[in-house]
C-alpha cells in the first residue's frame, strides 16, 4: 500500500498557484468546479490554452459566454463531499527524512478544497455576435 | 299408501339365492318365527299396525331378503311387502313414474303359487312389491287367500334378469330336506353347457317339500313368449332333484320355467344392473328340472356384464347394422300393416292408415307440403344412400364416446379417415372418427336437413338444430354451441348438433367458433398424450376440453370461401340428388293422400325438370297445381340460374325438341333473359361463332352476325349510359339472331371455353398493367414522364427496351473481348441498371440455368421479333456477362455514393450540398479520403472482366474515371462536385484571381472561424457520467 504524507499547508496553496498548478477556477471562496451537460468542441485542439470565453456571475446565477455563439445560464452549487485538490510535492532527500516523510521521496499537500461547483444544465442560447454580422 | 312410500324410499332389493322351494300345500305349515311385520291398517289408513321384520337371512354371505314390513290394506283386503336393503341397485333406462301401482313397463312381476296362495311379486324401478290378493282375480298380480301369508315365512327370492319373485321356505326347512350332496358331475356338466352359470350350493336345496306348482301364473300366454329371451342360458341349467336324479338338459329344456316380461319388454330389454356393494354375483337364472323342480342358478361375476350386453342388444346384428334396428323397424312395419288390416277387417275408417295421417290429418290445412310429407323415419327416406349410410356409420362411431359402447372391431376397422392419419386416430382416447364435424354438402332441396335429422335420431341423438344464416354474434353462437355440447341433460339423449346453412353465417364468426371447439379438442387429444408420457402430471390444470357430440354441418357449396378453413378439418360427405324412379312414388303416394290426381309421367317429368330437388318437386305440386289441376307438359320450372355457358352452348346447338326454328329461337331468347347475364352471353357468342360450324358460303352470316353485334352494343350503350332501361327488353334478341344463324347438330361447345378466354384476357391484362407499371416505375423520371400510359410502354418501350438489352453479341470466351462488344455491353448494363432490371438465374425444367429477366419485360415486349425462349436460353452466356458486369456496376456505384459521404463532415439538412462545398476544401484528410476510395473503386475496376485500363492510384480527386462519368448520369450531386473541385484548384493556385473578392473573403473568414471555434454541443437528458471507483493505488501509480 503506497502512503505519502499530507501537508496541510493553506499558505503554499493559496499563494503559489499561477505557476505549476492547473488552471482552477478561482471564486472569492475558493476555488470552484464547472459543469457543463454537454461537450466543449474546440478549434485547436493541439494548442495548450484556449480562451473559452466568459463568466460572469450575480449571486447565485453565473453566465458563461462560449466562443462567440453561446451563452449558458448556471448556478452555484454546493459540492458534497467538497473537493480536494492535491499536490505532490518533491523534496531533497535531507528534507524528507527531516520531515520524516515516505522514502520514495513523495509528498503530497492539499492545495484546494473546492466547496462549490458551478452547473450549468441548460441548453445554451444561441447569441449573435456583432462580429458576425 | 304413504307409509308404504315412506319405508320403499331408496329402498333396495336385497335377495339371495335360493333354490325354488316350493310352497307347501298347507301354506300355514309356515313357521312364523321368520315372518314380517303385518300390519292392520284401518280403514282409513292412518293408523297402522306395524310388526318389525326379523331379518331372514340366507346363507351364501348375501343377506336374504329382509321383510321389513308389510302392511295390509284391509279395504283392498291386499298385502304390500316391502323389500329393502337389496345389494342391487337397479338403474333403469325407464322415466316412468313410480307409482307402483300402476303397470309401468318395467313392472314385471310374476306370481308363485302355494298351494292355493298365490303370491305376486311386482317390481317397480325403486321396490318391489308383494302383495297378495284373494277375491281380485282381474288383476294378475294378487295373492289369493292373503289370510293364510302372514303364518308362512317368507324368503323372498328375486331374480332381477327375470323378475321373478319367489316364496321360498326357511332354512330350516331347506336344511333338513338336504339329504345328499349332488354328485360332482352334476357341477361339471352345468358348466360345461352353461359357463355363465354356477349351480347355487345345494344346501339350499329344500327338498322336503313335494315338488308341485310352478311359476305358472303366466298372466298372458303372449307376455310369456315375449319373455323368453333367456332360453340358452337356461339349457342347460336344468337340475334334477337331489333324488339323484341326473341332469338331463337337452330334455329340460323345453320345460324350463321362462322368467315373465310383461308385454313390452322386448322393447325395453333388460334391466342393467350395477352391482351394490361390490358384488357382481347378482344374476340368477332359473331352471326347472324335467321333474319340475327348479333351480336357480347365479351368473358368474366374470360373465355378468357380457350377458348383461348381449342381452340388452338382444342380438348382436343390431350393431353391426349402422345402429338401425331392422328389427324393430320391420316390426314397426309388420305391425302397422297388421293394424290396417285389422281395421279394415273392423270396417273401421281408413282414413287414418298411417303414422302420418294421425299425425297430420288435424294440422294439415295451411301446413307447407314440404313439411308435412318430410320423412320421419329412416325408413321413410329417399335419396343418396351411399350417403345415408355415411352419415349413419360416422355417427355410429361416436357411440363410444357418447354413449360408451364397447368398440367394435368393425368401428375400429372402417374408422373414418384412417387411411391419412391412422396414427391420430389410433390415439383418440375416445375412439371417435377422425374428422369430428360431418359437412354434408349437395344441392338445395335434395333432403340434406332431413337426412340429418333422420339419421342422429336413428343413431339415439336428440337434435339440435342451428341455423347459421339465423344466429348473429360469435359470443352467442360459441355459448349455444358449448352449452350443447359440454352439458349433460339428465333424462334426454345426448345432443347431436346440426348446423344448417353453414355457408350463410361466415360474417358471424360461426365459422371460428366451430374451428375454436375442434382446435381445441385437437390440442385435447395431443394433451392427452403429453400427460399420459408425463405419468399425468398436470391433469388439474384446465385443459383444452374434448368434443363429445357429433355436430353435423349442412352447406350447400363446400367451396365457399367461408367454409375454406373449416374444409380440412371436416368430414366431406356430398349428398347427390336420388334417382327419379325413387322419387316418382314418393310424389304419387303424396299425391294420392292430398288428392291431387296428376299422372306419373308427369311427375317424372317433373323430377327431372327440378334436377332432383324434392323439396321443389313438393312445393311445385302444393302451389302450382294446387288448384286441382290435371298436370300438363308445362309443370312448373324451377327458376335455374343457369350458366352463361350453358345457355352459349345452346345457341349453338339445334334443340330437337322444338318443332319449328321459331319455337326454338323463342325458348333461346327466354333462356337469355331468364338468365339476364346478357354481356357473358353476347361475348360468349361473338367469341365462340368463329369456330362453329354453319352452312355460309357468301360470309353473310358473319355480317349480319356484326349487325346484330353492334345493334347490341348500341342498346346496351344506350342502356348503361343514358339510363335507357326500357330497352332492356331487347338486349336478348340478338343472341336470338345468332342462334338462328349459327345453330347446328354438329356444334358441340365445351362449357369452359368461352369463360375461360375470357378471364385469361382479363387476367393478362392485369398481370401485364402490373408489370408495365413495375418497370416504369424504376426508370428514370424523364422516361416515366415519355412513357406515361401502360399502352404506350407496351408498344413503344417494351419492344426496344428488349432490343437493347439483348445486344447481338459472340459468347466465345469473356475474357476476349472486343472493344466494340465491351461498350455495348456497359451500355447494356447501364439501361439495364436504369431501367431496374436484373438477370435472374433460374432451373429449368430440364436442368439447364437460364438468367431470366426480373421484372420480365419479355411479356410486354408484345411486338418483339424475337423469340422469348431465345432470349432465355440461347444467350446463356451473354446474359451471365451482363449480369456479372452489372453486379460490379452496382458495386461501383455505391462506392461512389461511398466518397460522396465520406466527404461529408458537416451535419446538416442539406448535406449533399455542403458534402460537395466541403469536399474541396476539407484540407488533407478529405482528400486523402477521397483518394482512399478512388483506389477502392479501382481495385474493383480491375477485378471487373470488362473493365477499362486500371486507373492509376496517385489520381487527382476532380478526375473522374471516364467508364463511372459514362454510367453516372449527370446529376445534381456531380454538379457540384465538378463546382467545389473546380473552387479546391482555385485556391490551391493562390491565384484568387479566378475568384471573385467576396468569395475569397469568405473563405478566408469561414476558415478564421472554424479555427478559433468554440462551442458546447449540449446533450439534452442524458448524461454519459460513469461512476468508476478509483483506487487509492491508482493515484499514486504515476507518482
Amino acid at each position: 500500500m503506497p502512503s505519502a504524507t499530507f501537508a496541510f499547508n493553506m499558505r503554499t496553496a493559496t499563494h503559489e498557484s499561477s505557476s505549476d498548478f492547473p488552471q482552477v477556477l478561482r471564486t472569492p471562496t475558493g476555488l470552484a468546479l464547472i459543469e457543463i451537460q454537454g461537450t466543449l468542441h474546440t478549434g485547436q485542439p493541439s494548442s495548450d490554452t484556449s480562451e473559452l470565453g466568459k463568466l460572469t456571475f450575480d449571486g447565485k446565477t453565473a453566465w458563461l459566454w462560449i466562443g462567440d455563439h453561446q451563452r449558458m445560464e448556471g448556478s452555484i452549487v454546493d459540492l458534497n463531499p467538497p473537493f480536494g485538490v492535491l499536490r505532490r510535492v518533491t523534496r531533497k532527500q535531507s528534507e524528507m527524512e527531516e520531515e520524516n516523510g515516505s522514502p520514495d521521496g513523495t509528498a503530497v499537500e492539499i492545495v484546494e478544497v473546492i466547496r462549490k461547483k458551478i452547473l450549468f444544465t441548460s441548453r445554451p442560447e444561441p447569441i449573435v455576435n456583432r462580429q458576425m454580422i | 299408501m304413504e307409509g308404504e312410500e315412506e319405508s320403499a324410499t331408496g329402498s333396495l332389493f336385497a335377495f339371495d339365492l335360493m333354490e325354488d322351494s316350493d310352497v307347501p300345500e298347507e301354506g300355514q305349515s309356515v313357521p312364523s318365527a321368520a315372518i314380517a311385520s303385518i300390519s292392520q291398517p284401518s280403514s282409513s289408513g292412518v293408523s297402522k299396525q306395524r310388526a318389525t321384520a326379523k331379518g331372514y337371512e340366507i346363507t351364501d354371505g348375501d343377506v336374504a331378503c329382509q321383510l321389513q314390513s308389510m302392511e295390509k290394506q284391509q279395504e283392498q283386503g291386499e298385502w304390500d311387502v316391502v323389500i329393502k336393503d337389496s345389494p342391487f341397485d337397479f338403474v333403469t333406462n325407464n322415466n316412468m313414474g313410480h307409482d307402483s301401482t300402476k303397470e309401468s313397463p318395467l313392472a314385471a312381476a310374476s306370481t308363485i303359487s302355494m298351494n292355493e296362495t298365490h303370491l305376486s311379486a311386482r317390481e317397480t324401478p325403486d321396490r318391489l312389491t308383494v302383495s297378495g290378493d284373494t277375491e281380485t282375480t282381474d288383476f294378475p298380480f294378487r295373492i289369493t287367500s292373503a289370510a293364510e301369508v302372514d303364518e308362512a315365512a317368507i324368503a323372498i327370492e328375486y331374480s332381477p334378469l327375470d323378475k321373478i319373485a319367489k316364496l321360498s321356505l326357511p332354512s330350516a326347512l331347506a336344511e333338513d330336506a338336504l339329504g345328499l350332496p349332488l354328485p360332482d358331475d352334476w357341477h361339471a356338466q352345468v358348466i360345461k353347457d352353461a359357463p355363465d352359470f354356477d349351480v347355487l350350493p345345494d344346501e339350499e336345496l329344500s327338498d322336503t317339500l313335494p315338488p308341485e306348482k310352478e311359476f305358472d301364473n303366466v298372466p298372458n300366454p303372449d307376455e310369456a313368449q315375449d319373455g323368453n329371451f333367456a332360453a340358452d342360458d337356461l339349457d342347460s341349467a336344468n337340475t334334477t332333484q337331489r333324488q339323484k336324479c341326473y341332469l338331463d338338459s337337452q330334455q329340460s329344456i323345453s320345460d324350463a320355467q321362462m322368467p315373465l316380461f310383461d308385454g313390452q319388454s322386448s322393447e325395453v330389454g333388460p334391466i342393467p344392473i350395477l352391482p351394490h356393494s361390490g358384488s357382481v354375483d347378482a344374476f340368477y337364472r332359473k331352471a326347472k328340472g324335467s321333474n319340475g323342480k327348479e333351480i336357480i342358478l347365479r351368473a358368474r361375476s366374470r360373465f355378468l356384464f357380457n350377458t348383461l350386453r348381449e342381452a340388452s342388444s338382444a342380438d348382436k346384428y343390431k350393431r353391426s347394422s349402422y345402429g338401425v334396428d331392422i328389427e324393430k323397424i320391420m316390426l314397426d312395419i309388420e305391425k302397422e300393416d297388421r293394424d290396417k288390416k285389422l281395421r279394415i277387417l273392423q270396417n273401421q275408417p281408413e282414413t287414418v292408415s298411417t303414422q302420418y295421417d294421425a299425425l297430420f290429418t288435424n294440422n294439415s290445412e295451411g301446413e307447407l307440403w314440404v313439411e308435412k310429407w318430410r320423412a320421419k323415419k329412416w325408413i321413410d327416406l329417399i335419396g343418396d344412400e351411399r350417403a345415408h349410410r355415411t352419415l349413419l356409420r360416422w355417427l355410429q362411431q361416436w357411440s363410444h364416446a357418447v354413449f360408451k359402447h364397447p368398440v367394435t372391431a368393425t368401428n375400429n376397422k372402417r374408422r373414418f379417415g384412417e387411411s391419412n392419419a391412422g396414427k391420430l386416430v389410433q390415439t383418440d382416447p375416445y375412439h371417435r372418427p377422425h374428422k369430428k364435424l360431418l359437412l354434408l354438402h349437395g344441392a338445395p332441396g335434395l333432403g340434406k336437413t332431413t337426412i340429418a335429422h333422420v339419421a342422429a335420431r336413428q343413431a339415439g341423438y336428440d337434435v339440435l338444430e342451428i341455423n347459421a344464416s339465423d344466429e348473429r354474434g360469435g359470443t352467442l353462437v360459441h355459448d349455444k354451441i358449448r352449452g350443447a355440447i359440454d352439458s349433460h341433460r339428465v333424462g334426454t339423449k345426448p345432443v347431436c348438433i346440426i348446423i344448417d346453412e353453414i355457408d350463410g353465417g361466415a360474417e358471424s364468426g360461426f365459422i371460428r367458433v366451430l374451428l375454436d371447439i375442434l382446435s381445441s379438442d385437437s390440442k385435447a387429444i395431443q394433451q392427452g398424450h403429453r400427460t399420459s408420457a408425463n405419468s399425468s402430471k398436470n391433469k388439474n390444470k384446465k385443459t383444452a376440453k374434448f368434443l363429445l357430440r357429433p355436430i353435423i354441418a349442412i352447406c350447400n357449396d363446400p367451396f365457399v370461401s367461408a367454409l375454406r378453413s373449416l374444409r380440412p378439418l371436416a368430414e366431406m360427405l356430398s349428398y347427390r340428388r336420388a334417382p327419379t324412379p325413387n322419387i316418382v312414388p314418393r310424389l304419387q303416394e303424396i299425391c294420392a293422400r292430398e288428392k291431387l290426381f296428376v299422372d306419373s309421367r308427369t311427375l317424372t317429368e317433373l323430377v327431372d325438370s327440378m334436377d332432383g330437388d324434392v323439396r321443389g318437386c313438393i312445393n311445385t305440386l302444393q302451389f302450382d297445381m294446387g288448384g286441382k289441376r290435371i298436370g300438363s307438359s308445362s309443370v312448373g320450372q324451377k327458376d335455374v340460374n343457369a350458366n352463361p355457358n350453358v345457355i352459349v352452348g345452346r345457341v349453338f346447338k339445334v334443340d330437337k325438341q322444338f318443332r319449328n326454328k321459331e319455337e326454338s329461337i323463342r325458348a333461346v331468347i327466354e333462356n337469355v333473359e331468364r338468365n339476364a347475364e346478357f354481356e357473358k352471353v353476347v361475348t360468349g357468342c361473338f367469341t365462340m361463332y368463329p369456330s362453329m360450324y354453319y352452312a355460309d358460303d357468301m360470309l353473310a352470316k358473319p355480317v349480319e352476325a356484326g349487325e346484330w353485334l353492334h345493334f347490341y352494343d348500341t342498346l346496351s350503350h344506350s342502356m348503361y349510359a343514358d339510363q335507357h332501361r326500357d330497352l332492356a327488353g331487347y338486349l336478348s334478341y340478338p343472341v336470338g339472331a345468332f342462334h338462328s344463324m349459327f345453330s347446328s347438330n354438329s356444334n358441340s361447345l365445351k362449357e369452359y371455353a368461352i369463360a375461360k378466354t375470357d378471364y385469361e384476357a382479363y387476367e393478362a391484362k392485369k398481370s401485364n398493367k402490373d408489370l408495365a407499371k413495375q418497370v416504369i416505375g424504376s426508370a428514370s423520371a424523364s422516361t416515366q414522364q415519355s412513357f406515361r400510359r401502360g399502352s404506350t410502354i407496351c408498344t413503344e418501350l417494351a419492344p426496344y427496351l428488349m432490343h437493347i438489352v439483348n445486344p447481338k453479341l459472340n459468347p466465345v470466351n469473356a475474357s476476349i473481348v472486343l472493344e466494340q462488344e465491351r461498350i455495348m455491353t456497359m451500355h447494356t448494363v447501364d439501361v439495364m441498371i436504369d431501367f431496374a432490371l436484373k438477370y435472374i438465374q433460374q432451373r429449368c425444367e430440364n436442368g439447364t440455368y437460364v438468367f431470366r429477366m426480373d421484372p420480365p419485360i419479355e411479356q410486354l415486349a408484345l411486338f418483339s421479333t424475337q423469340d422469348k425462349d431465345r432470349a432465355a436460353v440461347g444467350k446463356y452466356l451473354i446474359r451471365q456477362c451482363i449480369s456479372q458486369e452489372m453486379e460490379q456496376n452496382i458495386l461501383r456505384r455505391v462506392s461512389k455514393r461511398n466518397v460522396v459521404v465520406a466527404g461529408s463532415q458537416t451535419p446538416g439538412v442539406i448535406r449533399r450540398k455542403s458534402d460537395s462545398l466541403y469536399e474541396a476544401q476539407e484540407g488533407e484528410e478529405d482528400s486523402r479520403l477521397l483518394h482512399k476510395a478512388k483506389r477502392k473503386r479501382s481495385g474493383s475496376n480491375k477485378a471487373g472482366l470488362l473493365s477499362s485500363s486500371p486507373s492509376s492510384d496517385r489520381m487527382d480527386v476532380n478526375v473522374i474515371d471516364p467508364v463511372e462519368e459514362k454510367s453516372i448520369k449527370p446529376s445534381f450531386i456531380s454538379f457540384f462536385k465538378s463546382q467545389a473541385s473546380a473552387t479546391s484548384t482555385g485556391l490551391a493556385g493562390l491565384g484568387g484571381h479566378s475568384l471573385p473578392d467576396s468569395l475569397q473573403e469568405w473563405q478566408e473568414r469561414m476558415k478564421r472561424q472554424r479555427e478559433g471555434r468554440v462551442w458546447v454541443q449540449f446533450h439534452e437528458g442524458f448524461s454519459n457520467a460513469v461512476r468508476k471507483p478509483v483506487s487509492w493505488s491508482d493515484f499514486w501509480r504515476d507518482l
